[in-house]
């Protein structure tokens, strides 16, 4: 009897199986972000202004945008966001979606300009893990998205460490995968997908994958 | 980043061992056994930060079965061992509402660490008994496997621990009360750590009423860049654990256990309840 208890028991580790966790999706406030980074349009000139619409799953969506100029005799757009400066003078451009909206502020005159191709975030670290050092969203030449972490950083070690650019500073649903955290300290670089803008998302994740924890994180300032 | 390969369920083997404490200050009679087979699970879906927060983790499993194992020398000479023969851990797959799949799940099984102590009655007298103990943990467990290599059997590192316990019975025998204190010196750079809880037990006829409490203070003395290589599970973990368990005594010779042990604070360690099951034989 009691050895046939004992086998049973040894049988319940074997048979231990792999599970599933059904995450809940998050629920985030809508997103309009105007992802054409222009800060100044010469006089006669045009420009089409690009923005992006995330749902409250932080998930990128195709929606239409309504635009609007504060001041359309000094800078008009189209409904399409095609932008054109006729006087000098300081404009609010609004893109919105429903209720959510952003804005753009735009000088009619001069030479056309765009604002610094780079965002930086410094790091704060979640749950007593440490995280710091300053990350920065480059803009390339060829127009491409490079995140560089600056010599300063560090991160406390983990299993399964990604690397994550998100609209939440404590998940990474609709966010996106740069992959695997590639050193606990100093410098690093990782590519960014070509569909991701400057501006698309808000947060870097340094994200325990496997686990599912949040390690820290740092917030673009602009 | 390699290095977290010794961290991810030592907490669990940890807390598995303290509760396989057993005997208090009193040491196996010469020439008497004690040997049970238990089952240890647990299936974790929330995780002690460093800070001590409860946060929700992917489901992490643990399904250890044991045997363990008293034999006295002599009358004040005993030996205790504690083998996991079967160690199997597990992560949950991850899928988003829709079912798309998030993160794969992975498994690991192997033998776990042992540890075998030699114990040895300071006192006996009356209903009171006090021992020492010195032991070791030997890593024979797997320390980082599975598609992730995060998953473990063992922590990788020899334990050497020295413990004294103490008890005292009343109710003519129907109880007893324990405390113990010690101290586990770690290899490889991990942070020793301080041991302690106390214990009491009641009869009532076939059985056996027992509760348990025993913590885990680390000294956080090891070193610091182990400290942040570890960042999930392993060093410098701590607990405050609450154990009760029955025992039923079939007759003299077998009978059958049954507890669980929660962790009612902790540092770096699974923060849900895990379950005990056992039966054992007496000759």
């Amino acid at each position: 009897m009691q050895w046939r208890l004992g086998l049973l028991m040894m049988l319940l580790s074997f048979g231990a199986c792999i599970g599933t966790d059904v995450l809940d999706w998050p629920v985030l406030e809508e997103r309009v972000v105007i992802a054409t980074r222009l800060q100044a349009l010469a006089l006669g000139e045009s420009r089409q202004l690009r923005a992006e619409y995330y749902d409250t799953l932080g998930m990128l969506m195709n929606r239409e945008v309504t635009w609007s100029s504060s001041q359309p005799e000094l800078l008009s757009i189209t409904p399409q966001g095609r932008a054109t400066a006729h006087m000098e003078g300081l404009v609010v451009v609004t893109a919105q979606v429903g209720t959510a909206m952003d804005t753009l502020h735009v000088r009619a005159g001069g030479a056309t300009e765009e604002m610094n191709p780079e965002r930086r975030a410094s790091f704060q670290g979640l749950g007593n893990y440490t995280v710091s050092g300053t990350g920065i969203l480059e803009q390339m030449p060829d127009s491409t998205l490079e995140l560089r972490f600056t010599a300063s950083f560090t991160a406390s070690n983990g299993p399964g460490l990604h690397v994550y650019l998100s609209n939440s500073n404590g998940g990474v649903a609709g966010g996106v995968d740069l992959g695997e955290l590639k050193r606990n300290s100093g410098a690093q670089t990782y590519a960014v997908p070509a569909s991701v803008t400057l501006n698309s998302y808000n947060y870097i994740l340094i994200h325990c994958q496997p686990f599912n924890v949040p390690f820290g994180y740092g917030e673009f300032q602009e | 980043m390699v290095n977290f390969k010794n961290s991810a369920l030592t907490a669990l083997l940890l807390l598995w061992v303290t509760v396989a404490y057993a005997g208090g200050g009193w040491t196996p009679k010469a020439g008497t056994n004690y040997l049970k087979v238990g089952q240890y699970s647990i299936l974790a879906r929330h995780y002690y930060t460093p800070a001590g927060d409860r946060v929700p983790i992917t489901t992490t499993g643990v399904h250890i079965t044991s045997v363990y194992w008293e034999h006295g020398f002599t009358d004040r000479l005993g030996l205790v061992a504690y083998v996991p023969i079967f160690s199997r851990s597990t992560l949950n797959r991850v899928v988003w509402p829709d079912g798309s799949l998030k993160e794969e799940g992975d498994q690991l099984t192997g033998i776990g660490d042992p540890e075998v102590r030699l114990k040895y009655s300071l006192y006996q007298k009356g209903p009171w008994a006090l021992s020492v103990a010195v032991g070791v943990g030997i890593p024979l467990g797997n320390p980082g496997g599975g598609q992730t290599e995060l998953l473990q059997t063992g922590d990788g590192e020899f334990n050497q621990k020295l413990l004294l316990e103490g008890s005292r019975s009343f109710a003519g025998g129907r109880g007893y009360a324990s405390a113990l204190v010690g101290v586990n010196n770690r290899t490889k750079n991990f942070s020793e750590e301080l041991h302690y809880g106390a214990e009491l037990g009641y009869r009532f006829g076939p059985v056996w009423l027992i509760g348990r409490l025993m913590g885990l203070e680390s000294f956080k003395n090891g070193d610091d860049a182990l400290v942040v290589t570890n960042g999930v599970f392993s060093n410098n973990l701590e607990y405050l654990s609450l154990s009760p368990e029955v025992v039923w005594e079939a007759n003299e010779r077998w009978g059958l256990t049954a507890g669980m042990a929660t962790a009612l604070r902790g540092e770096r360690i699974l923060a849900d309840p895990a379950y005990t099951a056992g039966v054992y034989v007496k000759w």
